[in-house]
């Protein structure tokens, strides 16, 4: 390696020696669970070419009764096709000429190797990630063949179910699991061996209190909090932390499990003598009055009378049409029309934490494709720099969606949105 | 918890909170409907607009686009407060701009806040002027953490976390042997 470096002016361009070292970096030294557990790395001759593979189902159904000299009913099997592309990807370093002349500059450059390795094995989790979450839905393909009738009803039933499942149950993980396990084990796939999740979901594994109670374990429990409640398996599923990547400039990493969403409730009562409606607020974490002049002056021009209501061009036509009607009711007055009041609620915003479980592997689940890496070096004498700059084709893929079940999402941390109610959500798409 | 005003610039900047999908929900939460009805309102409730075949875009694109037509009539049966759920859905432009709507996974990809718009029954007490009122339990899509350690991770209790009880007990060996009084 000295020797090379010492001698750039001759080593200019590809360099096979140099690449072999920094793949063998990537691929065995940062022991990432994305690409040893999940998908594997494979390793690729070729990645430029298209990657094609085959899925055939073949369902298992039931024999039914068959008349003599008459035609059995015939078993389908499936067959799909899919294809891809690994994507060229590169990064590169520079160095000021002369730095292997000092230890100082011998080390820095031993810390850029480091970072280009980990800069890429980072690009290549993120492709795991996204690759996981963008598999075509075998879960989809199960109910459009199988549970067209009812199917709304019954999904719209299970999300309000599972909505807030693991704050509000405290088994709610392993139900989550063991629910996994069967709904894999009923397409026909294997055993899982994985569960991805967010840190934040990892709490609820370890943080339950018979794991927390230090007091109560003698010398277990002291050693218990010098280490912490740690992780690794649970009911038989390695548990792999989902990792935040900066993918937008100038704010924070994200974490590809969790993110954002909207969702609404409605409130319904009598509004003839109405004085008041409590609601809970999420900002106080308590039940908050809304008053019957603060409904009012929503629907008015602060200052307007009831005869004086705002135009219908800016209103519900509804409201406008019967400003009067509406203020009538509100006091109570006699032989007033009797309205209801509904109260909605369409954006109720928490952040929602997703978890992957499945069966890693190139038999079971998919890799990440990689190969043609080259590291060339290069020399701008203009500049008085030197550099490297590696590139690589890589691309992770799903080959088969049955041996993975993506729940979006099982948790949400509470968060203060302004006036937004509630924290936590757990929906099954 | 802040109201939304039915006027121009209270209705215009709704409009720019909530199609704004990048950031985080910072406009008004409620929306004051009155509906001259006496019908019950169902639950889950499909905030759309019934007039508008638009409305199909409600649902992503798996099978609820075929569905969610139906469920939306046989949820609401009452025609004036479909006429006013439409009316909001328009005013408010809450079709965005009629855009696909994403899905969770789409969505997390490029950083996209998801909205559901079905509206379920939520927890409510009202308050009337005769010293009566009226609760209502939401369907259980929201509530309160379970007592214990989720809620204590979010500060919203202290844990019931005590010494172990030391029970101390003795035994009178005189006392099975003395006379009951």
């Amino acid at each position: 390696m000295r020797w090379c470096f010492f001698n750039w002016n001759v080593q200019q361009g590809p360099n096979q020696w140099i690449t072999d070292r920094v793949d063998g970096l990537i691929t065995d030294a940062t022991n990432s669970p994305f690409t040893t557990v999940i998908l594997p790395y494979m390793y690729m001759d070729y990645p430029d070419r298209k990657v094609e593979w085959n899925v055939w189902t073949f369902d298992q159904g039931l024999a039914s009764r068959v008349p003599y000299e008459s035609a059995a009913r015939t078993l389908t099997q499936r067959k799909q096709s899919f294809s891809g592309y690994t994507v060229r990807q590169g990064l590169a370093i520079t160095m000021e000429h002369n730095f292997m002349m000092t230890s100082q500059g011998m080390e820095n450059f031993q810390n850029q190797i480091k970072q280009v390795v980990g800069s890429i094995q980072n690009t290549n989790d993120l492709d795991v990630h996204m690759a996981l979450i963008t598999a075509p839905s075998y879960m989809k393909q199960v109910r459009e063949r199988y549970y067209l009738e009812d199917y709304l009803q019954k999904a719209l039933r299970d999300y309000i179910d599972t909505f807030g499942f693991v704050q509000k149950n405290m088994n709610a993980m392993d139900i989550l699991i063991e629910d996994t396990k069967s709904l894999i084990s009923g397409w026909g796939g294997t055993e899982p061996d994985f569960l991805m999740c967010s840190n934040k979901l990892c709490f609820q594994l370890t943080m339950t209190q018979e794991r927390t109670a230090y007091l109560t374990q003698g010398a277990d429990g002291k050693k218990l909090l010098r280490d912490g409640p740690t992780m690794d398996m649970y009911r038989g599923l390695k548990i792999v932390k989902s990792k935040a990547f900066s993918l937008d400039e100038g704010s924070a990493p994200r974490d590809i499990l969790r993110r954002r969403v909207r969702v609404g409730e409605y409130y319904t009562g009598n509004l003839s003598n109405l004085q008041s409606v409590e609601l809970y607020d999420e900002d106080s974490d308590n039940f908050e009055s809304l008053s019957v002049s603060k409904i009012w002056h929503s629907l008015v021009e602060s200052g307007s009378s009831a005869t004086d209501a705002i135009t219908s061009s800016s209103c519900l036509r509804c409201i406008s049409d019967n400003i009067a009607a509406i203020k009538n009711c509100m006091d109570g007055e006699d032989g007033h029309q009797k309205f209801s009041l509904l109260l909605l609620r369409p954006n109720i915003e928490h952040y929602m934490l997703g978890l992957v479980i499945g069966k890693g592997g190139m038999d079971h689940l998919g890799a990440t494709l990689w190969g043609q890496t080259e590291m060339s070096v290069f020399d701008d004498g203009q500049h008085g720099v030197w550099g490297m700059t590696y590139k690589y084709h890589e691309r992770a893929m799903v080959f088969n969606e049955v041996g993975v079940c993506v729940y979006v999402c099982a948790y949400v941390l509470c968060i203060c949105v302004c006036m937004c109610v509630h924290m936590c959500v757990c929906v099954m798409i | 918890m802040s109201v939304m005003k039915w006027s121009d610039s209270g209705v215009e900047e709704y409009i720019e909170k909530c199609n704004n999908v990048n950031t985080n929900f910072d406009g008004a939460s409620i929306i004051c409907v009155p509906i001259l009805t006496e019908e019950c309102f169902k639950s889950p409730m499909p905030l759309c607009n019934y007039q508008d075949k638009g409305t199909k875009l409600l649902a992503t694109s798996d099978l609820h686009i075929h569905d969610i037509q139906n469920y939306a009539s046989k949820q609401i049966s009452c025609n004036i407060t479909r006429e006013a759920l439409a009316q909001v859905h328009k005013t408010l432009q809450m079709h965005n701009d009629y855009q696909i709507v994403k899905d969770a996974c789409e969505a997390v990809g490029v950083g996209e806040t998801t909205q559901c718009r079905l509206l379920y029954k939520g927890t409510s007490n009202f308050k009337f002027k005769d010293a009566t009122n009226k609760q209502t339990f939401g369907c259980g899509h929201h509530g309160h953490d379970y007592v214990g350690v989720a809620a204590v991770r979010n500060g919203k209790s202290l844990m019931a976390a005590t010494a172990p009880h030391i029970n101390i007990s003795t035994v009178d060996s005189g006392a099975a042997s003395k006379p009951k009084a």
